[in-house]
């Protein structure tokens, strides 16, 4: 186990943190104003395929980019054309939404590169490593914290930012207000539909960029289902953070730190590959119940009553 | 005369489904007078008051302020022309605070939020206004005054020409009533112009000007309120002479059927809800309790019907300890209930009356492989219909299309007749058309006579006094008072001083 205190560990921890944290972040957002989108996990597939598509054929990073965004803020606003203004069940638009994208994301990956498993025959683009000055001339930290994909840099930028949005900013707490009670933030004027797509515009962008990691970070081509259960544990980690952008930011750490894990043990452990590969969820679940046991402690402690023996 | 600030021209609404809310409604506001809309529940106040701001359109029919035309779509808009509203249910976000609360979806804010100075544009406009509002509190953490005087800062700081107050004592105790009624003749000296709605005669002539009547969707006429008697005023209203007077023979109470021992109970934040709370409550009495609006009535409501099972301290039920039997098995017992919301707890909407009447005895309607004896149900479901006066065509009608009197009755006739040995009852007749708050009150004194024992939780005072033998006042989850009302009658206002917090009893008898 002498991996874990070697700075490589710690910086695949961080990396693999990356779609995680994004993922989670949408999931922040949409539930700070009220709703739920199950469809992160399609959502983050599509835009995954579609940067991946437009770099390969025009050749341009940037266009891929705004392909890979393009799609997921497509897909975050048809979750709220569907449920705010056709009135359908969130849920089910959700599930739409991750049943289209795991469909078509093949159907077009085989229409175009005749595979139905990947996009390596194209040569698409990635998003550049970054190397920080200064930062990475210290020992162990600047191997840890530099040398980050671009697309993991803009992931902390926006963890921070979207606190900042929401706590420190007029439209953060339109969106606050909106998402504990529409109707009272109705009636003083806020046009709750509009903020509603300001946050699904930034769950799109964060799904946008999540996906991309994936395909043109992480991975330098698209296989399908890559997203693998990323976009559904988000809600997880939202629900686990309380939507609050840094938490649940402290959450997607510990899901990358046991996904690396896992990949470590797989390679220097005697152990059975099987029992590993399932150590991330369990690990995960095993988080969850603590949580919530610590926070159900919290609220029988609060409630200050001595049980007396019934 | 007056300037006038408002003019309503014919104003119809029409709802799908035809029925029709307000017909061909005309009325005037003046500049600087306070106006009663008055008017049963159901005579279409409330669509009104949406009409006017925005929250629902008109069929037809036009609205001037200051003689320009006004579209209203939006809340928006109204707040916009200058039409503000303080809503029954307050229209506030409770998990913010009180400045959040004030300075949302103000115009001109900066993007980035100053808390200190939303604070002090709070507290200068609080001063203008002379509310007495704390801002930098919770809204949850507020009274329930508070909360409603932080709606009309937030409101007035907006600039409105015309202050809505939707029933705006319905929440409050009567020293909170005076407190609100001198904070508005106040504001009224300020030049502010307000309709005042509601349905109870004394506070309409306390406060209002000039009154406009409203039945069955229709106006009956403004008047100078000093000009019209309360006969002549309830005539309008209702259509027909009103007796409010309840007849209640004296009656000695019988054994102990419910017995509460030091009950404490908190919530998810630890706020204590309960708070050693006693109770016993015998056969044949009609045990009120008053208190404001979440005051713990609610908890104790869940905590008696075994709905709520996180208390410490002991209930009986006819002399068994109920921490350990279940619901099904209480209703069994002969413990009946009538929860305060009636839509979400009291019927499932979407099913039919006779599937709300019989679910919980359903065995009594099976055969013996289960099936149904839909003959038997019909026969059963009828009586109950005809006997508890439902206004409905069939069994089979969903609840959900009967108004809101009838869907009580069902609720009502449900738990009314079974074998009853106990009835708790929480906000039985809150929001329903008077005759039937006065059905469901002669039921009540019947359950009395014949012998069950019946806790009534309200938070309308008269009903409280007309039909409890006692009354028990809960403040902040602990009962402060207790009053043998059958022996020696009590007041509201001794009520309201209790209810406020203002005194206490030392020691009480149980």
């Amino acid at each position: 186990m002498n991996f874990i205190l070697s700075a490589d560990f710690w910086f695949s921890v961080l990396a693999g943190t990356t779609p995680v944290m994004l993922a989670t972040l949408a999931a922040n957002i949409v539930s700070q104003s009220g709703m739920f989108n199950l469809g992160i996990e399609g959502t983050m597939l599509m835009s995954a395929l579609m940067g991946v598509l437009v770099s390969a054929f025009t050749q341009s990073l940037f266009l891929g980019m705004l392909a890979g965004l393009l799609s997921g803020i497509i897909l975050s606003f048809a979750l709220g054309y569907f449920t705010l203004y056709l009135e359908a069940p969130m849920n089910s638009v959700g599930v739409a939404i991750n049943l289209f994208s795991a469909g078509v994301t093949v159907f077009v990956l085989t229409l175009i590169t005749g595979s139905k498993v990947t996009s390596s025959s194209l040569t698409s683009l990635t998003f550049p490593a970054v190397h920080i000055p200064l930062i990475r001339d210290i020992p162990f930290l600047g191997r840890v914290l530099s040398g980050h994909n671009l697309i993991t840099y803009l992931g902390w930028i926006f963890a921070v930012g979207l606190s900042f949005l929401l706590y420190r900013t007029r439209l953060g707490l339109d969106i606050r207000a909106t998402g504990r009670n529409a109707e009272a933030a109705a009636s003083v004027g806020i046009q709750t539909n509009r903020v509603r797509f300001k946050a699904l515009l930034l769950c799109g962008i964060f799904c946008g960029f999540g996906g991309m990691y994936l395909s043109m970070g992480a991975l330098k081509s698209f296989t399908a289902n890559m997203v693998a259960g990323r976009g559904f544990l988000s809600l997880a980690m939202d629900t686990l953070s309380s939507s609050h952008p840094l938490l649940g930011w402290g959450g997607s750490l510990l899901y990358g730190f046991s996904e690396t894990i896992t990949i470590y043990l797989q390679l220097y452990s005697d152990a059975d590959l099987k029992v590993i590969s399932a150590f991330p969820y369990i690990f995960i679940i095993l988080v969850l119940v603590i949580a919530q046991l610590a926070r159900n402690l919290l609220v029988r402690r609060k409630k200050n009553i001595q049980l007396k023996g019934r | 005369m007056g300037v006038e600030l408002l003019r309503v021209d014919s104003i119809t609404k029409v709802f799908d489904g035809g029925i029709i809310a307000n017909q061909d409604i005309s009325l005037t506001i003046l500049q600087g007078e306070i106006h009663g809309i008055v008017g049963e529940n159901g005579a279409g106040k409330s669509t009104l008051m949406k009409i006017l701001y925005g929250m629902e359109n008109p069929t037809s029919g036009a609205i001037y302020l200051e003689n320009e035309r006004l579209e209203l779509r939006t809340s928006r808009d109204a707040i916009e022309k200058g039409i503000g509203m303080v809503h029954q249910h307050f229209m506030l976000i409770e998990e913010l605070s009180g400045w959040e609360n004030f300075r949302l979806g103000l115009e001109g804010k900066p993007f980035l939020i100053h808390r200190q100075d939303d604070l002090n544009e709070l507290r200068e406009a609080d001063k203008k206004y002379q509310l007495n509002v704390d801002g930098s509190l919770l809204v949850r953490d507020m009274s329930v005054g508070m909360k409603q005087k932080l709606e009309i800062l937030k409101i007035l700081h907006r600039g409105v020409k015309l202050l809505i107050l939707d029933e705006p004592t319905a929440v409050l105790t009567p020293q909170e009533t005076d407190e609100l009624f001198a904070r508005l003749s106040d504001l009224k000296k300020q030049g502010v112009t307000i309709v005042f709605i509601s349905h109870k005669l004394n506070e309409i002539r306390q406060i209002c000007d000039r009154i406009t009547i409203l039945r069955d969707g229709r106006n009956m006429g403004t008047y100078p309120v000093g000009g019209l008697s309360n006969e002549k005023i309830s005539e309008l209203m209702v259509g027909r002479e009103v007796s409010q007077t309840i007849d209640k023979p004296f009656q000695e109470p019988g054994d102990v059927v419910i017995h509460a021992e030091n009950l404490k109970q908190a919530d998810v934040h630890g706020v204590e809800k309960l708070v050693n709370v006693d109770i016993t409550l015998r056969a044949g009495e009609i045990l009120g309790i008053a208190g404001v609006d979440g005051n713990g009535q609610n908890e104790l409501f869940n905590v008696l019907t075994g709905q709520a099972k996180d208390y410490v301290g002991q209930i009986f039920f006819e002399g068994d300890d109920v921490h350990h039997i279940s619901i099904n098995q209480l209703n069994k017992l002969g413990l009946s209930k009538v929860p305060a919301d009636r839509m979400k707890d009291g019927v499932c909407k979407e099913l039919t009356i006779w599937e709300n009447l019989f679910s919980p005895r359903i065995k009594n309607f099976t055969s013996k492989f289960g099936a149904l004896k839909q003959k038997k149900i019909d026969e059963e479901a009828r009586k109950l219909i005809n006997d508890f006066q439902i206004k409905a065509n069939a069994p089979s009608q969903r609840v959900q299309t009967l108004s809101g009197g009838n869907i009580q009755k069902v609720v009502v006739a449900r738990e009314f007749s079974t074998d009853v040995h106990a009835l708790i009852l929480n906000e039985p007749t809150r929001g329903i058309d008077v005759g039937a708050i006065s059905f469901i009150h002669q039921r009540i004194l019947e359950m009395r006579e014949k012998g069950s024992a019946i806790l009534l939780i309200s938070s309308d005072l008269g009903e409280l006094l007309s039909l409890s033998d006692r009354i028990i006042v809960m403040y902040k989850g602990e009962v402060v008072a207790r009053f043998n009302h059958q022996e020696s009658p009590v007041t509201e206002q001794e009520l309201g001083l209790y209810m406020l917090g203002l005194k206490k009893m030392e020691s009480m008898e149980s």
